[in-house]
C-alpha cells in the first residue's frame, strides 16, 4: 500500500536525513521524501498497521529534524 | 511569507535592534547583556537544534557548526576579558537572514512551479435540480452538466453546451496561444477557462479524464531524484566531518608547534581561526541550489509542454548523443494521405474515379482517398463491388468496369503496370486500360524536418529512424527528412534488439533517447536510457513506460528538451563550481587569519543567495 503525504520540512539536507531515518522504520517498505514538492511517498509493508507505522515514521523524522511535520 | 518565516523575521529585527544598541558607547556589563539577549533571541533555535543533534548522536550539521562557532566566539571574548559578543551576534544574525531568504525563495519558487505542474482541479460546479453545487471532481457522473467560470480549471473532459470562451491549454500541450471554443467543442480537463462562463456536458468520469492521466504522471516525479541530488547529500556527509577535522587541527597544531619552538602559542587566535573555518565550511548553498535547479527546470519544461517524471531524467537527457525515433505518429502524422497523382493532367478524373470505387470500403487507404477527394461533386454509387483482399477493389461505375488497387490487382486482370515511385501506390484502370496512379504516403509532420536538424544543433550525433513500416517506405521517409540511419519492417522485439545494439555502441558517458508513441513502443521506451512518449493524449502504455512525455506531439520539443536539460545541468555545474571556489577561497583566508568570522558568514550567505537566484534561471525555457 503506497500513500502520499503533504509534509513540511525546512531544508534539502534535512529531507534527505529524514528519508534515511524513515526508511529504517519497521513496516516501511519504501519511502521517498521530496523536498521541493514537500511530499512524502510511503509504501507500507503488507498487513502493517498504517497508523502506528506513520507515527513511528514521524518520530524517527523528528529525531533528525525537529520541525518535521506531516500535514 | 508563512507563519514560521514571519516569526523568524521578527526575531531577526528584534536582535538587529539590540545589536545596534549594543554598538553604542555603554558600560561593558550593559553591552554584554544586550548582546547576549540579541544572541539568544536570534539564535535560540539553532542552539536547541544543535543540542538535539548531539543528543541524537547526529553531530556536525549546520546548526551544530553555527552553535559551536558562535559559542566559541563568546568563550574567547570572555577569556580575553573584552566581553564583546558582537561577533557571535553578527554571525547568528547573518546566518538567520540567509536561512530566511533561502526558505522564502524556495517557497516562492515552489509555489510558482507547483502551479505549472499541479493540474488538479479542486472542485467542479455541477448543476443538480436547477441549483449549482460545488463538489469534488470525483463525484461528478458522466452526463451531468458543470459550469466553469473564467479563471477556473476545467475539472472533467466534456463538451460545451452553452457559452463560448478561450482556453489556456498550456499545461496540457505547452501551446501558449489561447484556444477559442464555443458550443459543440470538446474540452480537455486541466485546461484553464480564460474569458467566458461555459456550461459543459461531462463525457468522462474524473478518473478517465485527461487530467487524471497527467496527474498520475507528475505524481511519480516525487519519487525519482537526480543522481546529482544524491551526490550532494553524500557529499555533505563526507565533507562536514572532514572540515571539522581540519578545523580541529587548525586549532591545535599551530599552537603546539609554537610551543615546541618555545614561542607564544596564541591559543585564542588559532581557535578563533578554526571557528571561522567551521562557519565558512557550511555547505548550505550547494545543498539547496542543486535540487532547486532541477525542480525549476522541471517547472520550465512543464511550461513548454514536456513533463519529466523525475529530475534524474533531465540529467540523462542532457547527455543524449543518440536519438532513436519511431516513425509513425512520432515524426509522421500517422495517417496516409494522397501526396501525388500521375499523370497530373488527368488528376481530377483519376481521383474521382478512385473515390467512387472506394466509397464503400473500410480500408484505411480508401479513407485517405476519400479524404483527398473531399467534398467534390456527389459520387454515383458503384455497382458490383468486389474486394480482392490485399490487392484492391473492382466495381462498375457508369457502366464501365473500373479497378483501383496495387500491382497484383493489375496483373490479375492482365494489365501491365507503369513504373511508379517507391511507396504505397494505387493504380486506377478503366475498361482494362490503365489511367494512372495515386501515390499515398504517411506524410511527415510539418515540424519533422526542422526537428531533425534541431537535434544536431542540440548535440545529438546519431539520429536513427526505426519503424514497423516497410523497409522501402521507411528509407524514403528518412531520406526526405535527412536522417542518416533508418530501419524498417521491425517488430517490437526487433526494435528492442536494435536499441540494445545501439546502446552498446554509444560513446561512454552519453545516453540514448528514444521517442515513440504507440503501445508497441512501450518495451523500447523502458529499455532506452530515456524514453520519451508522444502525447499525453496518446497511448497510455507508452506514457506509462516513458520517462518524459511530450504533451503536444510536436517532435521539435525533443531538441528543445535536450537544450533545456543541458542548460539546467550547466546551471547545476556553475553553482557547484562557484560555491566550492568561494568556499575554498574563504577557507584559506580564514585559516590564514585574513577573514573575520562575520565576513565568513556574509560570504556564505552571499554565495547561497547567488546560487539560489542562479538556480531559478532554470525555469526559463529556450525559444
Amino acid at each position: 500500500m503506497t500513500k502520499r503525504y503533504q509534509i513540511e520540512v525546512d531544508c534539502a539536507n534535512c529531507a534527505a536525513l529524514a528519508e534515511a531515518a524513515a526508511a529504517k522504520v519497521e513496516g516501511v517498505v519504501a519511502v521517498s521524501i521530496h523536498f521541493m514538492m514537500q511530499e512524502m511517498t510511503l509504501t507500507f509493508a503488507e498487513g502493517a498497521n498504517e497508523k502506528a507505522v506513520l507515527k513511528a515514521v514521524l518520530k524517527a523524522c523528528r529525531r533528525v529534524e525537529p520541525d518535521f511535520q506531516i500535514l | 511569507m508563512n507563519r514560521k518565516q514571519k516569526k523568524r523575521l521578527w526575531r531577526i529585527i528584534a536582535a538587529a535592534v539590540l545589536f545596534v544598541l549594543g554598538l553604542l558607547p555603554l558600560p561593558t556589563l550593559a553591552r554584554a547583556v544586550g548582546f547576549l539577549l540579541a544572541y539568544l533571541t536570534v539564535g535560540y533555535d539553532v542552539l536547541w537544534r544543535a543540542a538535539l543533534g548531539v543528543k541524537n548522536g547526529r553531530l556536525l550539521d549546520e546548526s551544530f557548526l553555527m552553535a559551536v562557532a558562535s559559542l566559541g566566539a563568546i568563550a574567547i571574548a570572555v577569556y580575553e576579558g573584552s566581553y564583546d559578543f558582537a561577533e557571535a551576534v553578527a554571525v547568528m544574525l547573518l546566518y538567520q537572514v540567509g536561512e530566511l531568504f533561502q526558505s522564502y525563495a524556495v517557497g516562492k519558487s515552489r509555489q510558482s512551479i507547483k502551479a505549472i505542474l499541479a493540474l488538479r482541479p479542486d472542485f467542479a460546479t455541477v448543476e443538480r435540480d436547477g441549483t449549482l453545487v460545488r463538489v469534488a471532481p470525483e463525484e461528478v457522473a458522466v452526463g451531468e452538466a458543470i459550469w466553469v467560470a473564467p479563471g477556473e480549471r476545467v475539472p472533467l473532459d466534456g463538451r460545451i453546451e452553452e457559452g463560448e470562451s478561450t482556453l489556456d491549454t498550456a499545461a496540457l500541450t505547452g501551446e501558449s496561444l489561447p484556444l477559442a471554443v464555443s458550443v459543440g467543442d470538446s474540452l480537455l480537463s486541466g485546461s484553464v477557462n480564460l474569458s467566458g462562463r461555459i456550461k459543459v456536458r461531462v463525457e468522462k468520469s474524473f478518473s478517465a479524464s485527461t487530467v487524471s492521466g497527467i496527474l498520475r504522471l507528475s505524481e511519480e516525479m516525487a519519487s525519482k531524484k537526480a543522481k546529482t541530488e544524491a551526490f550532494i547529500t553524500r557529499f555533505a556527509r563526507v565533507y562536514t566531518p572532514l572540515v571539522c577535522l581540519a578545523a580541529l587541527l587548525l586549532a591545535v597544531l599551530p599552537p603546539l608547534a609554537s610551543l615546541a619552538l618555545s614561542l607564544s602559542p596564541l591559543w585564542a587566535e588559532w581557535i578563533k581561526r578554526a571557528l571561522t573555518f567551521l562557519v565558512i565550511s557550511c555547505p548550505c548553498a550547494l545543498v539547496v541550489s542543486v535540487p532547486l535547479t532541477f525542480f525549476a527546470a522541471m517547472g520550465g519544461a512543464g511550461r513548454m509542454g514536456i513533463l519529466f517524471k523525475g529530475a534524474g531524467h533531465i540529467e540523462a537527457l542532457a547527455k543524449a548523443k543518440i536519438a532513436v525515433l519511431d516513425k509513425t505518429g512520432t515524426l509522421s502524422q500517422g495517417a496516409f494521405s494522397v501526396v501525388d497523382i500521375q499523370p497530373a493532367e488527368r488528376r481530377e478524373e483519376i481521383l474521382s474515379l478512385a473515390a467512387t470505387v472506394e466509397a464503400g470500403s473500410n480500408h484505411p487507404l480508401a479513407k485517405s482517398v476519400l479524404a483527398a477527394y473531399g467534398e467534390g461533386a456527389a459520387l454515383a454509387p458503384p455497382l458490383d463491388v468486389t474486394e480482392y483482399s490485399g490487392e484492391g477493389v473492382a466495381a462498375t461505375v457508369a457502366g464501365k468496369r473500373c479497378l483501383v488497387g496495387n500491382e497484383k490487382l493489375l496483373r490479375r486482370f492482365g494489365i501491365a503496370p507503369v513504373a511508379a515511385p517507391r511507396g504505397t501506390v494505387l493504380f486506377v484502370a478503366k475498361e482494362n486500360t490503365l489511367l494512372g496512379y495515386l501515390l499515398l504516403a504517411d506524410a511527415p509532420k510539418p515540424t519533422a524536418s526542422a526537428a531533425i536538424s534541431a537535434l544536431r544543433l542540440a548535440g545529438v550525433e546519431r539520429t536513427v529512424l526505426l519503424s514497423g513500416d516497410s523497409a522501402a517506405a521507411t528509407a524514403a521517409f528518412a531520406e526526405s527528412l535527412g536522417i542518416e540511419e533508418a530501419e524498417g519492417s521491425l517488430l517490437p522485439a526487433d526494435k528492442v534488439a536494435k536499441v540494445e545494439a545501439l546502446l552498446a555502441e554509444k560513446p561512454q558517458g552519453s545516453t540514448l533517447v528514444f521517442v515513440g508513441d504507440g503501445i508497441n513502443d512501450a518495451p523500447v521506451l523502458s529499455r532506452a536510457d530515456i524514453g520519451i512518449a508522444m502525447g499525453g493524449i496518446g497511448s497510455d502504455a507508452a506514457v506509462e513506460a516513458a520517462d518524459a512525455v511530450i504533451m503536444d506531439d510536436n517532435p521539435e520539443k525533443l531538441a528543445k528538451g535536450i537544450r533545456h536539460a543541458k542548460r539546467c545541468m550547466g546551471i547545476v555545474k556553475q553553482n557547484i563550481g562557484f560555491s566550492l571556489f568561494i568556499k575554498g577561497g574563504c577557507l584559506l583566508l580564514g585559516a590564514l587569519g585574513l577573514a573575520e568570522m562575520w565576513l565568513a558568514v556574509f560570504a556564505d550567505v552571499g554565495v547561497m543567495v547567488l546560487a539560489v537566484c542562479n538556480a531559478l534561471r532554470a525555469m526559463q525555457t529556450p525559444k
